[in-house]
């Protein structure tokens, strides 16, 4: 019977690099910059690194399509590595390959990266999704955009819960204003200047209800993490490693395109996912049990209904309580408390793990002043694609208690 | 009536430079000012303003977005744009008009540069 992930797999060593307009490096060095700090974190040797994967998204402007990069580039002594990919949950999806193949026993340390570079590319973000999207991409989402498709679940929650245009974009606008605030004490963010809820409000319209703060922009960078057995972990010195709690993923079925039970107003697959996360993680209060959270706030709609869809927040609540502060630093939950996508920028194969190197700083007291108090279980949240039809996935960490 | 609140080295810079996905694109926008229509009726509001100094008055019309903005009671738009340090430094006085030809100031003496 199948007994989960909970426990099994333990981080030893994470890096991250600076992120922002990188136009002075490339993926590989940005990849050699996170896995230094990595590799030291761990206190092991690079020959020591059994099998690696590599996270990355839009492998066109960055890597290509195997793993190559990251073999060559790390100088790997030959051995297994491996490219993932799927939309925003590519370096969530790294880490999972690593994870799980130290919890198969077929390697004892392994390594996931993720990598991402798109500021120098000189197009507008996130590329218009070509031939290679697939060929019934187009018939699926004639003429999406992300903005736009995000803004469908911003009035759709609005209207079903009859919540005002401007109440909605108070809530969200404080959505982006404790993550600004939390991310001027972070020095690997790229934005670090606080903002106030009027500027949030008073920005152009992106998308009508997003404004300007409303959206995440995107950026250059690169996260990794090394993981091994929680018997090595011991045996290296490490008493009470952090652990991997749960690694769930859940992909859209083609459920809400298709049919009409699905309103709008918020993710199936998160709905789904978060519970499978929980259920594998043993915890039965979320509100209670979670400390802290890295939400993937690609649209400050996005973290809002994901709080509902973390079984945290009340439906049609979620506005209220990030209004209230129980999302805030010194809240009951921190949510994005190293600034989010909102202040890092989304380069899309590093999001996942820059999410969970925050995690992983936490728990072991390392966070500097944003240090949270005691935590507990951190959880981070990828979502790939669109409200409609997504990938989400989630990780559960925390530290191994025997 | 139009309540002006200039904000000067606003961080919003920052994220026009940096933000790309909504295909904004707009760089040195250091100077973000709030308009706010505190009448009860919607006030058009065109894109321009004058810069009082010791020297004379300098009509800006580099802003952003452009041409007449319609903005309803209570409602508050964001007005952006380029200004050199040393005018900015100089003057005393922003005025802003509705489209009925109504001007409305900022004394910038009494107002807490944020940076």
């Amino acid at each position: 019977m199948a007994m989960g992930i909970k426990d099994k797999v333990a981080i030893i060593g994470m890096g991250c690099t600076h992120f922002g307009e990188r136009w002075d490096v490339g993926a590989e060095e940005l990849m050699v910059e996170a896995f230094r700090e990595c590799i030291e974190d761990a206190g092991i040797d690079r020959d020591d690194i059994q099998a690696a994967w590599l996270g990355t998204c839009i492998e066109e402007i960055n890597v290509g399509k195997s793993a190559l990069p990251l073999s060559t580039t790390l100088r790997l002594p030959f051995i297994p590595v491996t490219r993932t990919e799927n939309f925003c949950a590519s370096g969530t999806e790294s880490f999972r390959g690593a994870v799980y193949a130290v919890a198969s026993g077929a390697y004892d340390i392994c390594l996931a990266m993720g990598v991402e570079k798109l500021k120098d590319t000189g197009y507008g973000g996130l590329p218009n999704p070509g031939s290679n999207w697939g060929s019934l991409s187009w018939l699926w989402w004639p003429n999406v955009t992300a903005p736009g498709a995000f803004a469908q679940l911003a009035t759709a929650y609005a209207a079903k819960y009859r919540i005002s245009d401007q109440d909605l974009k108070r809530g969200m606008a404080q959505v982006s204003v404790k993550s600004h605030e939390n991310g001027t004490l972070n020095p690997k963010a790229h934005l670090r200047k606080a903002v106030t809820i009027d500027q949030v409000m008073a920005a152009p319209i992106i998308a009508h209800p997003l404004g300007l703060f409303d959206c995440c922009g995107v950026s250059d960078g690169a996260a990794c993490a090394i993981v091994t057995t929680v018997e090595k972990a011991r045996d290296m010195g490490i008493k009470n490693p952090v652990t991997v709690k749960a690694l769930q993923l859940a992909l859209s079925n083609g459920e809400e395109m298709a049919y009409n039970e699905w309103d709008g107003t918020y993710f199936m697959t998160t709905n789904r996912c978060s519970t499978m996360a929980y259920r594998e993680a043993d915890i039965t209060n979320p509100r209670e049990e979670i400390s802290m959270m890295e939400l993937h706030d690609c649209f400050s709609i996005t973290e809002l209904v994901t709080y509902e869809d973390m079984h945290i927040s009340e439906r049609g609540n979620a506005w209220r309580d990030v209004l209230e502060g129980f999302y805030n630093s010194d809240g009951k939950i921190p949510c994005q408390i190293d600034g989010g996508l909102k202040c890092f920028g989304h380069p899309i194969g590093a999001s996942g793990l820059r999410m969970l190197y925050e995690m992983y700083l936490q728990m072991l007291g390392r966070a500097g002043d944003r240090q949270i108090e005691d935590p507990r279980h951190g959880l981070t949240h990828n979502l790939g694609g669109v409200p409609f039809m997504n990938i989400c996935s989630i990780a559960i960490v925390g530290r191994y208690r025997n | 009536m139009l309540e002006i609140r200039p904000i000067m080295n606003t961080p919003t810079q920052e994220i026009f430079e940096f933000r790309s996905c909504c295909h904004i694109r707009a760089f040195d926008q250091n100077l973000e000012i709030h308009v706010t229509n505190r009448s009860d009726h919607t006030l058009g509001v065109p894109s321009y303003f004058d810069l009082k100094t010791g020297q004379g008055s300098q009509r800006i019309e580099t802003l952003m977005p452009h041409g007449e903005q319609r903005i309803g009671p209570g409602e508050t738009i964001a007005f952006y744009c380029t200004m050199d340090e040393k005018l900015w430094n100089a003057a005393h006085q922003l005025v802003f008009y509705d489209n009925r030809g109504n001007g409305y100031t900022a004394d910038l003496n009494e107002i807490e540069v944020e940076v």
